[in-house]
């Protein structure tokens, strides 16, 4: 059989009319507002100029920023590496009571918009903040713990590894289920044990899963802005940009940095695509019985419940944090709240700027969504089921806005459109609703993939052969049988767009248009209840965020983790 | 999964969707609209809004709509607003600016971006010409003092005592290596009202005492945080002691927290209590309705807003705002029971007299001092300032630390060139140099770690990358 | 139902020319098989035919009509995938009345229609089952059900029996040619099994590295190869080589163990001094007994045993000739044992089953 494909070589009217849109979509919403950001790093009293990277290169500011933010990178996916691999190892390998929530118990900690536990954990974690008092209280300690001092870095990556290590676990999971049980059993028959079964067999085998895992926390560690923000950690690039960025002056440094961090992520995205291109979305769309999993001893059940326990409860302080200022009346120097009252939840839903928001959201992440949905899908579509010049290149792209901070983006956005009819400052509706979707849209488009990857081409075939044409094929029998993959994805996108922060910081520049997570950087600003309030706020936007995750997971199942990389 | 299910879900979800655009946003509805663009928080929005719409409709029998604006802080409102008007001199589609200060008001009208509006004699006659040697409003009218803001430092008292440090009185004593890492300070590149209390320094004890105090104080802080609101709640959280604030954010805490816990201190004669300013913008296309809030800001009605609790009539529904009016028969006539404020800055007397055109003149030459030498080489400095404290020789060092390469008169000289990126980017590398000189490197233990952790990852790296490249060949 | 006309389709990807200037003529009502071993191009072929590829060159025409740019949902084909390609998310009854509700078929017909097109395949009691409870046979008989029910002009099958079990595949073979006989229908039938292909075919078109290596019923391809290949790859055969000494009837071949005469006419043009190979299936070698009567026979082999199997029913022999070449034979009465291991044996071919092919490569 030479190919299962329809016919392939025909670039028919359709799928060029398809493209079209994309390249459209594309160069209008992701190149051409990178271009503009771009641009002002080479252009100086509009000449081309390379000056402002020599002075980067050079300063000493940028230079420990970079390394710094090099660090943060390497020391989080540690870190995230030492708390994931056990744990993956331990939900994979092994069968225990209450496995199964444990697992979902691991997922936690990413419902979090990590500004949102930054409110908590000041309150937790300040140096007479409720942990030290707990402690001076109880005589352990007789001076105050310093948890935020050294400058930061270590507070900074501390929050993002237990924010970031259910993507890690989720990829060493997706690998360890990928090895197949009968090699390690068969090694095993050969006289392999232990450590060296491990290095032999088990780790190559689910290395790439590993690699995907560890470049997405590198990024995110690499380019987050949120927690060197709260934790004033600024001798990093991140926050670098963003100061420069919002500069009085606007100063253009601010973007030979950008590109500098563009071409990193850039470089490690080609890295993973070149050594894992295309191959991991089959390895765990195929499904493997996972049959590995045997029975833990009583010891090995307690030291597992004891290891994921505490994991899931150092990561949940944040969030328990936020779930006690949302009902605080008074904290002031105390263990626990002094008074409780559940007033903020009522005024969520009096409050203008609450509700307004609230229906903001609501309708720009569902547009997004359906942005999402109509582009990821036919970008899954035609690179699962055809085959035209530049597939390679249309893949990348589609999954680029992972490796793009979205502050750089928005700034695109702000400076690209301006004085168009996109003008933000005439409604930021629009370009709220493309920012969005442009950011999900990778989610989305591996969600379908993975579908389609696991749907026999033959299906549609048998289609068209009993006399369906293109469409009536496409929505009578493909996208039923993908749609659950599809309203997995949807969900994600959705329920990230919900929560995305840089853009609707930037872009939202109108209160009635204001999503939710701009009414809780607002309501964080206001001044006695502020916190309170924006915690009650980011409740919701927590339990929002859980749900959707609960019913993506329901329905992916083990294939989650695939969404989760490069 | 049940198909059926997923798909009913789906429409549920394009139905919520449609459901909420249509009760959604911008369902502008009144006659006339009014675009302000404010960092003033969402309280004081709030007030003006509920209170701006009465005061309209009694004045015309129209209704207005206001439109608030967003573009972050203060600095990043004065950016937007010159950017937008490099594009479009006649008129940028926003009619007014409200709070930031003074300076910014005072920048914008040397730009010539304001537009004169000069309030009806009934309204001008009751507010004073000027409040501790500052002006409340424009000679020519183009911008008002709406309210007042008062510049000190904010301090916990528990923390305090549980450390067992003094309370200060000055901005000097914030130096005391005592009080290391627990002074609490915000970016003046990043927040107006952050800025301020480190021009002051500058203008109290002259430039080069001046720096010296602001290096030690610099060394003394724990972080610089985006927002100055952000210091009087980490002083409240006991993540710092003190910090300087604005009165008004002081107020809110010691409200909230009471008295006992919380202080707040006006140095005497070392502090400043300034207008913060309103002004129509050029060009403002709901011109008409941009002046009724003018005079309604301004009027008795608009000012007890400022002051009063919310609850008793004239005041403010549901937000306790804690700022002074500019009207100073309102302090005798506000009941004292309904009232918020309980300082009378027009009886506060101070010594000193705040240049204003000078702050305005260097403002980002300063900041960008301050964000060179203190914030951004804050590591450095704050190790250094360790060693000496270890030495003991803080008074002998303080000089060559709080030295700054130009004097008061070049900076003043700065500002035009300021603006051409390259120079600035220029000066500022070699400024940090300078700093990295003054301060040292100081990385020695953490430089061989570093060099570790960078070659242990890159090994590692390369040996992943090697593997998997070998691996994939093998697999053809 | 229809009658189809290649004419010299060719398809190529990349650089693999899949299909090579095939032209056929498949009559109406006919089975026709396509035969080949993997990768010679016949489900490339028959997707040509459904519709799936576009030819790069040549036309195919149902019943004198072109279709060449006809997409697939035009076609009017009925195709059984491989892998049976049942819809997951549809019953039974729901895969197999797709086709109809496209057709527009009222309902109380589709009703009728699908209710007969399940009983032809024995499937009427599983209506409501889904794909997936069904046993690979059962799902075997609703995909040829499904791809019935429309009532194609042509029905196509791509190996529809390669998934299942050797017991079950003997059953579904008779079943096939009873529907086909039932309907009366165009069928054109893919396999790389010969025996399925013997068995079942009208007629059929051996396939070689995408081009047609011969057409025609099983009796004449099987009896009268036109190459090698076909010799080989139909049934098994024994391949002696030689040089042709004369190409007139009877010809003869000079061989390394002897001189060959054939009566059958070459399907190629030879003459006298070509290099080739005489094909001699295993059934038509009989032993001859030494004790028979002397003096020049024709068609004679000399060799030595190798080895023997026993069979029951038959008896396997292979022979070492005297050049060393390797013969096989069955001997269809195995009542005694003819000669064991080690044996000088005398074989006999009659020469009307000798074919005279050119010499491959």
């Amino acid at each position: 059989m030479p190919s299962s494909r329809f016919d392939l070589s025909d670039l028919t009217p359709g799928v060029l009319a398809i493209l079209g849109i994309l390249v459209l979509f594309f160069g209008l919403f992701l190149f051409y507002p990178l271009l503009h950001v771009l641009l002002n790093a080479f252009f100086a009293d509009e000449q081309f100029s390379i000056e402002f990277f020599g002075l980067m290169l050079q300063s000493p500011v940028q230079q420990r920023a970079l390394l710094n933010s090099f660090e943060l990178g390497i020391v989080t996916t540690a870190l995230t590496t030492i708390i994931a691999l056990p744990m993956a190892y331990a939900l994979v390998r092994y069968d225990f009571i209450g496995k199964g929530l444990l697992g979902g118990l691991a997922l936690v900690p990413m419902i979090m918009p990590p500004f949102v536990g930054a409110i908590g954990m000041k309150q937790m974690f300040a140096r007479f903040g409720s942990i030290n008092l707990f402690l001076l209280e109880t005589g352990l300690i007789d001076a105050p713990i310093d948890w935020f001092g050294g400058g930061g870095f270590w507070g900074v990556v501390i929050l993002e590894a237990l924010h970031l290590y259910p993507i890690m676990y989720l990829n060493i999971a997706a690998g360890l289920a990928n090895v197949d049980p009968s090699l390690e059993e068969s090694a095993r028959n050969v006289g392999a044990g232990g450590f060296r079964l491990f290095r032999t067999i088990t780790f190559p085998l689910m290395l790439p899963g590993y690699f995907a895992g560890a470049i997405i926390v590198f990024i995110w560690a690499f380019t987050d802005l949120g927690t060197p923000l709260i934790f004033e950690f600024r001798e990093v690039v991140a926050v670098q940009i963003f100061n420069m960025a919002t500069d009085v002056h606007a100063n253009p440094l601010g973007y030979a940095l950008v590109v500098f961090v563009v071409l990193v992520t850039l470089a490690l995205f080609y890295l993973s695509k070149k050594f894992f291109g295309g191959r991991h979305y089959e390895m765990v769309a195929r499904g493997h019985v996972m049959s590995a999993s045997r029975r833990a001893t009583s010891l090995e059940t307690v030291l597992i419940w004891g290891m994921l326990l505490s994991i899931t409860g150092i990561a949940l302080i944040p969030h328990l944090s936020v779930v006690l200022t949302s009902v605080t009346e008074r904290w002031f120097m105390t263990v626990l709240p002094s008074d409780y009252t559940l007033a903020y939840y009522g005024q969520i839903f009096e409050h203008d700027l609450t509700l307004l928001s609230i229906k903001n959201s609501l309708w720009l992440s569902v547009m997004s969504t359906v942005i999402d949905i109509v582009l990821g899908v036919a970008i899954a579509y035609l690179l699962t089921r055809r085959r035209f010049p530049f597939r390679d290149a249309l893949d990348a792209v589609a999954m680029l806005p992972l490796a793009l901070p979205g502050l750089v983006l928005a700034f695109g956005y702000i400076s690209g459109f301006s004085g168009t009819f996109l003008d933000v400052r005439v409604s930021p509706v629009p370009l709220l609703i493309i920012a969005y979707a442009v950011r999900r849209l990778p989610y989305m488009v591996r969600a379908a993939y993975a579908g389609f990857q696991q749907m026999s081409v033959t299906l549609e075939e048998a289609s068209m052969n009993m006399g369906a044409g293109p469409l009536r094929t496409l929505w009578k029998i493909t996208m039923p049988l993908v749609l659950a993959n599809v309203a997995a994805g949807a969900i994600l996108s959705f329920s990230f767009a919900m929560l995305e922060v840089s853009d609707s910081l930037i872009l939202a520049i109108k209160e009635q248009y204001y999503p939710i997570t701009k009414a809780i950087y607002s309501l964080m600003g206001r001044i006695t209840d502020g916190p309170y309030m924006a915690s009650a706020m980011g409740m919701l936007g927590m339990i929002l965020l859980a749900c959707s995750l609960l019913f993506t997971g329901k329905v992916l199942g083990k294939r989650m983790g695939q969404l989760f990389k490069v | 999964m049940n198909l059926r299910f997923i798909r009913s879900f789906i429409r549920c979800f394009l139905f919520a969707g449609v459901f909420c655009q249509a009760g959604g946003p911008a369902a502008v509805s009144a006659q006339d609209r009014l675009v302000i663009v404010s960092p003033h928080w969402e309280g004081i929005r709030y007030e003006f809004t509920r209170g701006f719409d009465a005061f309209y409709r009694a004045e015309t029998g129209r209704t207005a709509e206001i439109e608030w604006m967003d573009v972050g802080g203060t600095s990043e409102i004065i950016r937007f607003i010159k950017s937008e008007y490099t594009g479009k001199p006649g008129g940028i589609g926003i009619d007014m600016m409200f709070g930031g200060g003074s300076d910014p008001f005072m920048e914008l009208a040397r730009l010539d971006l304001l537009a004169p509006y000069r309030l009806p004699e009934t309204l001008l006659s009751k507010l004073p010409a000027e409040v501790g040697g500052y002006p409340v409003y424009d000679a020519e009218y183009r911008w008002y003092g709406a309210t007042m803001a008062g510049f000190g430092i904010v301090y916990n008292k528990r923390v305090a005592e549980l450390v067992e440090l003094p309370l200060p009185e000055t901005w000097e004593d914030l130096t005391d290596p005592r009080l290391y890492s627990w002074v609490g300070g915000a970016d003046p590149r990043k927040s107006g009202s952050a800025h301020v209390p480190f021009e002051i320094i500058l203008q109290v004890y002259g430039w080069e005492r001046g720096w010296q105090i602001i290096t030690a104080l610099g060394a003394n802080a724990r972080g610089f945080a985006n927002t100055g609101s952000q210091v009087p709640k980490d002083v409240t959280s006991g993540e710092v002691a003190y910090g300087m604030a604005i009165d008004f954010y002081a107020w809110a805490q010691i409200n909230a927290v009471g008295p006992d816990m919380i202080g707040y201190t006006m140095p005497d004669n070392l502090t400043i209590l300034n207008p913060d300013g309103i002004s129509i913008l050029k060009g403002a296309p709901n011109m008409a309705v941009a002046q009724s809030f003018l005079r309604y800001i301004l009027s008795e009605a608009g000012q007890r807003l400022w002051m009063q609790k919310p609850g008793p009539p004239g005041g403010p529904e549901k937000f306790q705002l804690n700022r002074f009016t500019v009207l100073p028969h309102l302090y005798q006539r506000i009941d004292p029971a309904h009232t918020s404020v309980t300082f009378n800055p027009f009886t506060w007397e101070s010594s000193f007299v705040y240049d204003a055109e000078k702050g305005a003149a260097r403002r980002h030459i300063v900041d960008d001092m301050i964000g060179v030498f203190v914030i951004d080489a804050h590591a450095a400095l704050q190790r250094r300032w360790r060693r000496a404290m270890e030495e003991g020789d803080l008074a002998s060092v303080l000089p060559a630390l709080g030295s700054v390469p130009i004097t008061e008169e070049e900076s003043l000289a700065l500002g035009d060139q300021w603006r051409d990126q390259a120079f600035r980017n220029r000066t500022l590398l070699a400024w940090s140099r300078l700093a990295a000189e003054k301060y040292g490197s100081g990385a020695a233990g953490w430089a061989g770690a570093r060099y570790m952790l960078f070659s242990g990852s890159g090994l590692v790296l390369a040996g992943m990358v090697l593997y998997l490249w070998r691996l994939k060949r093998k697999s053809g | 139902m229809v009658s189809l006309t290649l004419q010299g389709i060719t398809r190529k990807f990349g650089d693999v020319t899949a299909v090579d200037d095939v032209s056929l003529e498949i009559t109406r009502g006919e089975l026709f098989f396509l035969l080949g071993p993997s990768g010679c191009g016949k489900t490339t072929l028959l997707r040509l035919i459904a519709g799936f590829y576009a030819p790069d060159r040549g036309n195919i025409l149902f019943d004198g009509q072109d279709v060449t740019r006809t997409p697939p949902h035009r076609r009017n084909t009925g195709m059984v995938f491989q892998n049976y390609a049942l819809w997951p998310h549809m019953s039974v009854w729901e895969n197999v009345a797709y086709g109809l509700g496209l057709r527009k078929v009222p309902s109380s017909e589709q009703k009728d229609r699908v209710s007969e097109a399940l009983r032809m395949v024995r499937m009427d009691a599983y209506g409501e089952r889904s794909p997936n409870q069904l046993s690979g046979g059962q799902q075997q008989r609703v995909a040829l059900a499904r791809a019935l029910v429309i009532q194609p002009d042509v029905v196509l099958l791509d190996e529809p029996l390669s998934n299942l079990d050797a017991r079950l595949r003997l059953e579904m073979r008779d079943e096939i040619r009873r529907i086909h006989d039932e309907t009366g229908t165009t069928m054109i039938y893919v396999t790389h099994d010969q025996k399925e292909a013997l068995s079942m075919a009208d007629r059929m078109a051996v396939m070689d590295m995408g081009a047609v290596a011969q057409t025609g019923d099983p009796r004449s391809i099987y009896a009268r190869p036109v190459s090698a290949f076909v010799a080989d790859f139909i049934g098994e055969t024994n391949f002696v080589a030689g040089r042709l000494t004369s190409a007139e009837t009877p010809l003869s071949v000079e061989t390394a163990v002897g001189v060959l005469h054939s009566t059958v006419e070459p399907a190629e043009g030879l003459s006298p001094g070509d290099e080739v190979v005489c094909s001699v299936r295993p059934e038509a070698i009989r032993v001859s007994e030494p004790d028979a009567a002397g003096g020049e026979e024709e068609n004679v082999l000399d060799g030595v045993v190798r080895q023997t199997v026993y069979l029951g029913d038959h008896e396997q022999y292979s022979v070492r000739l005297d050049d060393g070449t390797l013969v096989k034979l069955v001997d269809h009465h195995p009542g005694r044992r003819r000669a064991g291991p080690g044996a000088p044996i005398r074989l006999k071919c009659d020469a009307s089953q000798v074919v005279v092919l050119g010499k491959p490569g």
